[in-house]
């Protein structure tokens, strides 16, 4: 059995000036639901929401990848991507003073 | 999930995802040789936060080449592969400059960023570093104090006014970590980070 969360008792005081805060102010919302959701419920079920919608998103990735290398073209679009994700790295760098 | 701040430790029996999987996978072959602390977005969704990442950080302490080239073998033979080279002198060499990655062989993602702890910060995360117990699974995995991932995350915000944080994931992480443990929370080790971040703007919105 699912338990839910009451929706009024969720509440979010950040002001709404245009579409890009209404956007966040839902979002805010959506992550307090959910932490109340998981309060209310077994680890093993918002576990599995959680799971199915990670693992998805990999499953995509995979197919994205295994797709790329069967081409020239995706070879050298993965070559591409290789290089930028290498480049991340560096430029990361200076976020090192804290973590 | 039930978190006990004076053992330090979260028990959970989560159902794990490709992400946990991941990382145990690592975490399994590099702590038979080294401690480390799992850091930054990963450690809210191990803990529930509903997104995906590419990406893992993790730190581990100051280490000699004969070790790192100890661990560097075991990864390769357990089906990793570093991202920046395949030389491990030269990816060592590179731990002094920024991070370097580990992915499973031919799969760029997930991957796991290694770092190397250089600051003071870097090591109370790893001094004071909590145990997540996962039901089914044997290996635990290791992640910074929430007092100092809730303030890290926010720290990492621009400084700007509402409107600039009002797309970033880092202030939703941090949210969902204190939504969730607010009431396990040692406050008073939340506001010394705030203080020492100088996130005190942030800080406001997060408890709204």
């Amino acid at each position: 059995m699912v338990a839910k969360v009451d929706p009024k008792n969720i509440f979010v005081d950040f002001p709404v000036n245009n579409d890009k805060t209404r956007n966040f102010r839902s979002r805010i919302w959506s992550i307090k639901y959910w932490a109340e959701f998981m309060k209310l419920n077994s680890d093993e079920v918002w576990s599995k929401g959680q799971a199915d919608l990670i693992d998805s998103q990999f499953i995509k990735a995979d197919e994205f990848y295994k797709n790329l290398v069967k081409t020239e073209k995706g070879r050298e679009v993965l070559k591409r991507l290789n290089e930028d994700r290498l480049n991340k790295f560096k430029t990361k760098k200076e976020l090192r003073s804290l973590f | 999930m039930d978190y006990n701040a004076q053992k330090k430790e979260i028990y959970t029996r989560k159902v794990l995802n490709e992400l946990d999987k991941f990382t145990l996978e690592f975490v399994k072959i590099l702590e038979k040789f080294t401690d480390y602390v799992i850091v930054s977005g990963y450690v809210s969704i191990l803990l529930g936060r509903t997104r995906a990442s590419e990406d893992v950080d993790l730190l581990v302490p100051e280490m000699n080449f004969e070790k790192f080239d100890e661990i560097f073998v075991e990864l390769e033979k357990n089906n990793f592969e570093c991202i920046n080279t395949s030389i491990s002198k030269d990816a060592f060499s590179m731990l002094d400059y920024h991070s370097i990655a580990f992915s499973r062989a031919g799969m760029p993602v997930p991957h796991m960023e290694f770092k190397k702890i250089i600051n003071d910060i870097q090591k109370e995360a790893l001094n004071g570093k909590l145990k997540v117990v996962l039901d089914k699974d044997t290996t635990n995995l290791y992640i910074s104090p929430l007092e100092l991932q809730i303030a890290y995350k926010l720290s990492l915000i621009s400084k700007g006014d509402f409107e600039e944080i009002s797309s970033d994931k880092d202030f939703e992480d941090a949210k969902h970590l204190y939504t969730y443990f607010r009431d396990g929370l040692n406050m008073k080790k939340l506001i010394y980070y705030v203080n020492l971040f100088k996130v005190q703007e942030m800080w406001k919105w997060l408890q709204k």
